[in-house]
């Protein structure tokens, strides 16, 4: 193992070969200092160039020389340097916007030509401040809902949380703030994203070959980067809608050197159906809110060092009252993060992020009535420490490396239940210790001008440590028949995962690019869902000696075409990806099972596998712009212990999808987007006989086969427009009397959005009931489809000063 | 602006509902059996067919669902008693099923009890124990005072220090109704407010919150099935009403039937429920039927609701 540190310094040297000098720096937005993520920095005669990192910096290492170098950024106005490369140079960029920043379309705040050159398959970067113009339900403007319109990303439909990614499931996408997990990214049962846009500085989902540098996860990274705050001048930015406000407060602590940023957000349903219940009504005090907070502060302690502290509060409040009957509950739940950062630069070529993480989120549901009272919560919390390291050796290679490391604590259940002064014994809270860790090498190399690969290699570990107690249930009686206890620290189970990623890119002749990847990996934390849709309820649970590691591998290749000069792009993605270790509850299991119990004695396991044809065809520029893409795509799962074994469809198999997103710049200050999108139904589970309890009078369903029958298609169309006020006003100089425009302090627009614009009733879920009456012999049954949101028009002024 | 905010507060919360068919294919059905062995009683086996989950249910299709070629053996440990078909008293309400009427079967506690069904050239087994009961300390009614007359019943319990315990109650109204409700029950005054034993919701559990403990706890009332009594609707469902005089059915059973029951109830109230996955029953039928076969050890108690 020793050799191993020589062979990587070794591998490293090597790739810095020749008599080279680097040019390397950060790239910021000239009028807040913010760094700029993914900005190409190309030197045309070498036809060579990199690209910025989500810290802004960037690293070129060239054979001495003299070169000129382009920077360009979408909505941002190219820069050109002249860099005499005789030694090492350490050029800080600062990029302007360009006036014709609104033509461009919401996906991809990347450079024009990045969808046929780069190697990444299926990774998309979505322009934030864009997204505001797409239309958005009850106008709160959404990064969760926005990511659903792409081929290969499905939403589970209203009201479910999370979201799809080519046969995964919603536990299956790594969701990461300022690199901090987030568990649960949904308010309000999937109807909101938990993220704020206003604090947003850059969206990117990866849902194809996942470089080695991201791990723990199957289907895909969505990867959030806070804004830094203004680091030149206070600014403040908000919205009033008609269910929530937001306010965004921004501005430098010392100019250039620290600045900080805090966004609040509250929905005030529980304030506006308030007059509506009287004092005097029995539900007086109930309601629902959700409220988030983000911060972050940033300091450039010195050119080669800077700092970031962020962090994240949220939580959704349900409280339910009812005074005659003396009962009450209130279910809470949300996520908290924090994230310590430190940016270092070794020297030009080698950047370190160090960061240490912590993640937490809980689930409550308490309550009580007449003398009983009960507390049932669950959660999970990590403490994470890592360390990226990115070497840029020269300009056909970048190397990244690094290690990770996390301790888990889950709480899958815990109960608490008295009566009157009587405690009844809920058993020990089970606490689960998991120590998780990686290590990861990559690089990303341009073998000829044609052929770029980027290979990889992680290596996970996953070890369950206790205390535990693990116990042995009698199947036929529920009794303990024998326990294992486990002390502090004393390992009860490890895995290992070997994780070879590999993506490559082969240039053609005409603008367009052939890509294909491959991308093995372990995921050691799971999502066990009692219910028929994700719902905040659902368990996290980590891998034991009965929960193996989900294990995904996914072969994907595309090809990829520019068109009209970039104005636009197309691509035809097809993939396969096979599922291990899946789990599921067994059928009638109930949260109380899991007291004295371990959950995993509850769960079974199995295996599944997905795929489909992606198309994507966008209009990048121009007034009107926008994407289409539609998904064909097949999953199928398999259990040993549901439906005797057989293959069924899983629960967000859907075999074809459609999204159109189109925005149309009407006017200087006028902006129309509209949305359809169009699903086939959700997989469903349908009784297909009955038979009458004549002991207990009910009538017993016997269900289908697992997902055997479909609802009814899903389809949709909002729209939105956008009115900015005027921007500036007259003002007339006392001395000339002369009339001059000048800019307004505050500048604002008005959002007008309409949800479901034809009335659709798209199924949200199915009851059965029956009509008539069994006593006079006659009963007739029935299914029922109930739909949420019927059209929904929504109003919302936002400002910014 | 009060108006506004409604209107807002009703977009939000509507949901559209309708009518929904979906073509399923003919499935194959088969038999099911209902068995209870029960201290004090002679055994009951009601076999039936399934229908078509959409099949209209009326008193031709109700008649037609009972089986009554079955070949049905109960064997107790000692003796294998061939069950006769004939009509069964199943907590008070007479029914079509196998029973026998010989003294040596009339259930024990204690006992264990194995059951064969042959249907044509079909077959079935399952296997059931009458469990010792665990008598009720004491039992009282409290009345909700915004509810006036209405309120629970509630017993003091004390659970035996062995683990495994599973218990089931049940409960009956043997007043009589003193006025009529609005039509159909416009002619029920002078009758028994209920005609057996009921069990509410979440009627069945085992002893693993509460072993070896003492504690009180409260019991709704019951409802019978998906057969709607006068007092099923309105502000008396499921409250007992002073002046209600209650048998009690405390009974203990085994853990398959504590899941049986559990699914049952749980399935009964949440046929589609997003907060449940849809799942068939933990039968204890093995073979080629469905259905349970239960065990009772029944303690009977009597409360005036004062």
């Amino acid at each position: 193992m020793k050799f191993l540190p020589t062979l990587l310094l070794t591998f490293l040297y090597c790739l810095g070969y020749g008599q080279q000098y680097t040019l390397s720096g950060y790239v910021k937005d000239a009028s807040s200092g913010e760094g700029l993520i993914g900005v190409s920095v190309f030197v045309e005669e070498l036809g060579q160039g990199t690209t910025t990192n989500v810290y802004g910096f960037y690293s070129l290492t060239l054979n001495q020389g003299s070169y000129k170098v382009k920077y360009s950024y979408v909505g941002y106005k190219d820069f050109f340097e002249d860099a005499i490369l005789n030694t090492n140079v350490r050029k800080n960029i600062d990029l302007s916007e360009s006036d014709d920043l609104l033509q461009e379309v919401v996906v991809e705040a990347e450079q024009s030509d990045e969808n046929t050159k780069g190697t990444q398959m299926g990774k998309i970067d979505l322009n934030i401040d864009k997204i505001k113009t797409i239309p958005a339900f009850m106008g709160e403007v959404d990064v969760l809902k926005t990511i659903q319109f792409l081929p290969g990303v499905q939403s589970g439909g209203e009201g479910n949380t999370g979201f799809y990614v080519r046969g995964g499931g919603p536990d299956q996408n790594l969701i990461l703030l300022d690199e901090a997990t987030v568990y649960n990214a949904s308010h309000l049962f999937g109807f909101f994203s938990v993220f704020n846009a206003d604090a947003i500085k850059n969206v990117s989902l990866t849902k194809g070959g996942m470089p080695a540098n991201y791990g723990g996860r199957l289907a895909s990274v969505l990867d959030i980067t806070m804004k830094d705050g203004n680091y030149k001048s206070f600014h403040a930015d908000g919205g009033i809608g008609l269910i929530a406000s937001r306010l965004t407060l921004q501005g430098p602590i010392k100019e250039d050197t620290a600045s900080f940023i805090l966004s609040g957000r509250r929905t005030y349903i529980d304030v506006l159906t308030r007059p509506l219940i009287p004092d005097t009504s029995a539900f007086s005090g109930s309601g629902y809110f959700f409220y988030d907070l983000t911060a972050k502060l940033n300091w450039r302690l010195s050119d080669k060092d800077r700092l970031f502290l962020s962090g994240y509060f949220g939580r959704d409040v349900f409280t339910f009252n009812n005074a005659d009957l003396d009962f009450t509950f209130n279910v809470p739940w949300g996520n908290s993060t924090a994230s310590l950062r430190w940016n270092h630069l070794f020297n030009d070529r080698l950047f370190v992020n160090t960061s240490a993480v912590f993640t937490d989120y809980n689930f409550a549901f308490e309550g009580g009535s007449s003398g009983f009272t009960f507390r049932l919560s669950s959660g999970i919390r990590d403490g994470n420490l890592k360390q990226d390291f990115t070497y840029y050796p020269n300009s056909l290679h970048n190397v990244k490396f690094g290690w990770n490391y996390t301790l888990h604590r889950f709480i899958p259940s815990s109960l608490g239940a008295s009566s009157g002064d009587v405690e009844f014994d809920t058993g020990e809270d089970v606490k689960i210790f998991g120590n998780e860790a990686a290590i990861y090498l990559l690089d990303e190399w341009d073998v000829s001008e044609n052929f770029k690969i980027n290979a990889g290699f992680r290596l996970s570990m996953y070890q369950h440590v206790g205390p535990f107690t693990r116990y042995y249930k009698n199947p036929n009686s529920g009794v303990t028949d024998s326990t294992t206890v486990y002390g502090d620290f004393e390992s009860v189970k490890t895995y290992y995962g070997p994780e070879p990623r590999l993506s490559a890119r082969y240039l053609l002749k005409d603008n367009s690019s052939f890509k294909f990847g491959i991308a093995h990996n372990y995921q050691y934390i799971h999502l066990a869902s009692i219910s028929s849709v994700s719902l905040p309820t659902d368990l996290w649970f980590p891998s034991t000696e009965l929960v193996k590691p989900q294990i995904g591998t996914q072969y994907s290749m595309g090809y990829f075409k520019n068109f009209f000069d970039n104005k636009y792009e197309g691509s035809v993605e097809v993939y396969y990806k096979d599922l291990q270790n899946l789990i599921e509850y067994k059928e009638n299991s109930f949260p109380e099972d899991n007291l004295s119990n371990n959950v995993d004695n509850q769960l079974t396991f199995g295996r599944g596998y997905s795929y489909g044809a992606e198309f994507f065809l966008k209009k990048r520029v121009g007034d009107f712009n926008g994407w289409v893409g539609y998904t064909w795509s097949k999953t199928m799962r398999q259990f040993d212990e549901i439906d005797d074994g057989g293959w069924f469809p899983a629960k967000y198999d859907r075999r074809h999808d459609l999204s159109v997103v189109l925005q149309y710049q009407l006017s200087e200050r006028v902006n129309i987007g509209g949305v359809f999108i169009y699903a086939t139904g959700n997989s469903l589970t349908l009784p297909e006989r009955r038979w009458f309890s004549l002991e207990e009078n009910r009538l017993i369903t016997v269900w289908s086969d697992r997902n055997a029958y479909r609802l009814d298609p899903y389809h949709r169309m909002d729209l939105s427009v956008t009115v900015d006020a005027k921007s500036t006003k007259k003002q007339v100089d006392k001395d000339s009397g002369k009339v001059n425009m000048v800019k307004k302090k505050v500048i604002s627009s008005w959002n007008f959005s309409v949800y479901n614009l034809y009335n659709r009733a798209n199924p949200y879920f199915i009851f059965f009931d029956y009509s008539g009456d069994p006593l006079q012999g006659s009963v007739e049954f029935g299914a029922n489809q109930v739909s949420l949101f019927p059209i929904l028009p929504s109003i919302t002024w936002n400002f910014k000063f | 602006m009060k108006k506004f905010f409604y209107i807002l507060c009703v977009l939000l919360l509507i949901n559209c509902q309708k009518e929904i068919e979906f073509d399923l294919p003919d499935v194959e059905q088969t038999f099911v059996l209902e068995a209870v062995v029960e201290s004090g009683l002679p055994p009951r086996v009601i076999v039936t067919n399934t229908q078509g989950y959409f099949d209209p249910l009326d008193s031709n299709s109700f008649l037609n669902m009972f089986v009554d070629n079955a070949m049905v053996e109960l064997h107790d440990g000692d003796t294998t008693f061939e069950l006769v078909y004939s009509f069964v008293n199943s907590n008070g309400v007479i029914l079509p099923g196998y029973t026998s009427f010989d003294p040596e079967i009339i259930g024990q506690y204690g006992k264990n009890y194995t059951l064969h069904v042959q249907v044509g050239d079909k077959e079935a087994h399952a296997k059931a124990q009458i469990p010792h009961p665990v008598i009720l300390d004491s039992l009282w009614f409290f009345a909700y005072e915004a509810y006036d007359s209405l309120g629970f019943i509630w017993a003091k319990f004390t659970d035996p220090d062995t683990v495994g315990n599973c218990y089931r109650w049940f409960a009956q109204r043997i007043n009589s109704y003193t006025y009529n409700y609005d039509p159909p029950f416009d002619n029920v005054k002078g009758t028994m407010k209920d005609n057996r034993p009921l069990a509410p919701i979440g009627s069945s559990t085992d002893d693993k919150l509460f072993n070896g403990l003492s504690f009180d706890f409260a019991v709704p009332r019951g409802e019978d099935g998906i057969l709607e009594g006068p007092d099923d609707q309105g502000p008396e469902r499921g409250f007992y009403k002073r002046g209600d005089t209650v048998l009690v059915k405390s009974t203990t059973t085994t853990y398959p039937t504590y899941l049986y029951v559990r699914a049952m109830e749980n399935q009964a109230v949440s046929n589609g429920s997003i907060f449940s996955s849809p799942g068939n029953l933990p039968y204890n039928v093995e073979g080629d039927g469905l259905g349970v076969f239960i065990g009772y050890g029944v303690s009977y108690d009597t409360l005036i609701c004062e």
